[in-house]
């Protein structure tokens, strides 16, 4: 194994060495085990559980897809399309935290560590995170194969292999297109362009997702086979897909060849992307974090009317800052955008247009949680930083710290549930009967999503950019939020049309919801003076 | 130990190092004095083989920095100004790491992390998360890492930042013994006293450029200044302090 290493320029100690840390690390920061000696720790168990929880959810749900469809090769390229595209969201929208670490610079760079080996060592705790999402959404499609389609052990192997080789591919392709952008962007525009490119590769990956949700719907495919289409052989998902049929005994010469040419094309995409994790990589992205942009193009920051003044004006200009210059939080964001644009989408295909007030709208529940979804998503995201120790200027400053949890929530309000708001009602005034139809169910819609906002804030207070961030926080914020969030949601689209129709009922909900809000508020200001009261600078 | 001839380095249309040459002998403590943003730390970075010098040559303990990186790096000790560490890992997880990454065998590791850890007064931490250290113990851990695999040269960025007084005095005769050992110490500081105090050599840089090189009463004598500071100031200095101080004061209202 040594000379192996050894042959690829790879040192095995120090391979085993750094390996064994970024697992240790990545565990503990994702809410894993304390060392025994440890006086507290502040990571939460919210990003295990929350990854455990949406593995899980999304194994449920890729098992209903081969459960229903009857061909092999069809159930399994459903599967490997999900799980590819769920993998390499959740890569993308922790993409900063999960690949690589600005820190490694100062520790790694001053020891006799080559790049390779470095490399080498990143990639395997990227490999051990991604092999093991992998295999914990694949384990109940595979019984699945075995029980429904009457495979035996064999597929229940291939559904592994093929989800995982699928994943590791993906993770091989992100790593290599991002790896490529640092080292060819000068770091002053590294932001921007990782910004847009991340933007387009998560709406690619959320298109893909729909295409293939959209397609298994339709009750036509679940007698079809897509192996009878030429085509789809030169598509390189049959070829993971493939591998079920193949390992399982099922397929013939072209199942047989299609599952190795997708190990070859994983093994060629992880080599491909070889030597580009670098210390020179992390040394990129440490100077992007302190990089400013070019003299002559600075923005200087406006003052907003509402946010011109004490606590709310420095949340304004540490958010938008933040926003500008602050890698992780805004690759954090932009990942999460195509998935609201994505249940805007879904919404407006579930006829959401149709006017709430005439009584016949029904169902588009998915729009109702991109109005929900994004402000929450937001708020949580602007509670983590990496300069979280900057935090102490709240408390040592004559600063109110409930003035600036309520500014930071009246931000994410204003600005993302705003706009949101302002968006949806120019669409619903051109396609309802009346435009005070639209403007009244804008506002009622966004009262309620702000009631939730507001309820997030009450149960989690936190400062701004106060806490230190957690591996895959993200992508388990996102898992927990869809799944209490989805039951919510499919209540406003039932009840919204039957309290309309009913004008003094209508007029019971508004000043329901309004004091709603003004009672939260009041509660969130209470709640925040309290935990403040108690918060301490250690 | 340590040589360097021609040697710059450009950031974009930006030269933070021009032209440095400069040799210091084994057993040599030099103190590298300037002022904020002179190119102290990128000296420190090329020579210690993290950053490639856009032109000229240095050699570390007979090797090249820019061709043979890992070659000098097997055999130097660096404590960098900011405290930068694995923040998830214990004291003794780190120095592990880094005795690993050193190619230390295990029980050699073990047992020397031990006695640095006592001798900087860290044994009871030893298995706490560096997340809950002070910057001080955390100076102290950076300190361990450095010396841990008996280096030939050792580069102190700031070492004494955070560090109590006790601290500091163990650091500073810590410095000298290494030195006395053969061991070269390349040593970065604002501390103009205890550079003074410490170093048997001293070269000051200003806007990437050498601008003194001597022993402390050398460069007082060379600026007719009656002091290591006042030559300092005299050197690199832009604004009066006097006048600085007062502009400050009336900046308060006072």
């Amino acid at each position: 194994m040594r000379r192996l290493f050894a042959l690829a320029g790879i040192d095995a100690a120090q391979w085993a060495a750094l390996t064994r840390t970024y697992l240790v690390m990545d565990l503990r920061r994702s809410g894993g085990p304390k060392p025994a000696g440890s006086r507290g720790d502040s990571a939460s168990a919210l990003p295990l559980a929350g990854l455990l929880i949406g593995a899980f959810m999304n194994s449920i749900v890729i098992a209903l897809l081969v459960f229903l469809v009857r061909d092999t090769l069809t159930a399994a390229a459903g599967m490997v399309a999900m799980a590819g595209m769920t993998i390499s969201m959740l890569l993308l929208v922790d993409f900063a935290g999960s690949v690589v670490s600005a820190e490694d610079y100062w520790v790694v760079a001053p020891r006799p560590v080559t790049s390779r080996t470095y490399f080498a060592a990143r990639l395997a705790a990227v490999l051990v995170y991604v092999a093991a999402f992998a295999v914990l959404m694949s384990i109940v499609p595979a019984f699945v194969f075995t029980i429904r389609h009457g495979l035996g052990a064999g597929a229940f192997v291939g559904a592994i292999v093929a989800t995982v080789a699928s994943g590791l591919a993906g993770t091989g392709l992100v790593i290599g297109v991002y790896t490529r952008l640092i080292a060819r962007v000068p770091p002053d525009r590294l932001v921007r362009v990782m910004s847009a490119v991340h933007l387009a590769a998560s709406g690619l990956s959320m298109a893909g997702f729909l295409v293939v949700m959209k397609g298994f719907e339709d009750a036509r495919i679940r007698d079809f086979s897509i192996g009878d289409l030429g085509w789809i052989w030169y598509v390189p998902a049959t070829w993971y897909a493939a591998i079920v049929p193949a390992f399982a005994g099922a397929g013939g010469a072209r199942e047989v060849t299609a599952a190795l040419a997708a190990l070859v094309v994983t093994a060629a995409v992880l080599g491909g992307a070889a030597g580009r994790i670098s210390l020179e990589f992390a040394l990129r992205l440490s100077e992007a974090k302190t990089a400013t942009r070019p003299r002559g193009r600075q923005r200087a920051l406006v003052r907003i009317p509402g946010f011109g003044s004490g606590e709310a004006y420095a949340v304004a200009t540490l958010v938008r800052a933040q926003f500008r210059y602050d890698l992780r939080f805004r690759l954090g964001i932009l990942g999460v955008l195509p998935m609201t644009l994505f249940y805007l989408f879904l919404g407006w295909d579930e006829g959401v247009l149709v006017d709430p007030f005439t009584g016949s709208a029904k169902g588009g529940a998915p729009i109702y949680m991109a109005v929900a979804f994004l402000p929450m998503i937001l708020h949580s995201a602007l509670q983590s930083s990496d300069h979280w120790r900057a935090s102490w200027i709240f408390l040592a400053t004559p600063a109110d710290p409930a003035r600036l949890l309520v500014a930071a929530k009246n931000f994410v309000a204003v600005f993302v549930l705003g706009t949101y708001l302002l968006l949806m009602a120019a669409f619903w005034a051109v396609f309802y009967d009346r435009v005070w139809h639209a403007v009244v169910h804008a506002l009622i819609v966004g009262a309620g999503a702000h009631i939730l906002l507001q309820g997030a804030v009450i149960l989690s207070p936190q400062l701004p950019f106060a806490k230190e961030p957690q591996r895959a926080e993200q992508s388990a914020r996102l898992f927990m939020l869809f799944f209490f969030g989805i039951m919510f949601v499919t209540l406003a689209p039932m009840l919204l049309p039957f309290i309309y129709a009913r004008p003094p009922l209508t007029i019971a909900l508004v000043v329901l919801l309004a004091g709603a809000t003004a009672l939260l508020e009041w509660g969130l200001h209470r709640r925040a003076r309290a935990y403040f009261a108690e918060l301490e600078f250690t | 130990m340590i040589q360097t001839h021609g040697l710059r380095r450009d950031y974009g249309k930006t030269t933070a190092l021009h032209e440095l040459t400069l040799q210091v002998g084994r057993g040599e403590i030099l103190g590298f004095l300037g002022p904020n943003g002179a190119g102290k730390s990128t000296t420190v970075k090329i020579l210690a083989g993290m950053l490639k010098p856009t032109a000229g040559r240095a050699t570390v303990a007979g090797f090249d920095v820019a061709t043979q990186p890992v070659e000098v790096k097997r055999r130097i000790g660096y404590v960098p100004e900011a405290a930068a560490l694995y923040e998830a890992l214990t004291a003794r997880e780190y120095l592990q790491l880094v005795a690993a990454l050193h190619h230390q065998p295990f029980d050699e590791a073990r047992r020397r992390i031990a006695e640095l850890l006592d001798q900087l007064d860290l044994s009871a931490a030893i298995d706490q998360r560096l997340g809950e250290f002070s910057k001080g113990m955390k100076q102290k851990v950076l300190i361990a890492s450095a010396l841990l695999h008996r280096p030939e040269v050792v580069f102190f960025d700031e070492p004494l930042t955070g560090l109590d007084a006790n601290a500091a005095l163990v650091v500073k005769e810590l410095i000298r013994s290494l030195a006395a050992q053969g061991r070269t110490i390349f040593f970065c500081s604002h501390v103009l006293e205890v550079v003074e105090r410490v170093c048997t050599r001293i070269v000051i840089i200003d806007k990437g450029r050498v601008v003194a090189d001597g022993t402390a009463a050398a460069i007082a004598a060379q600026t007719s200044a009656g002091s290591l500071e006042a030559a300092f100031i005299a050197l690199t200095g832009r604004r009066d302090a006097a006048q600085v101080t007062q502009d400050l004061l009336r900046a308060l209202g006072d």
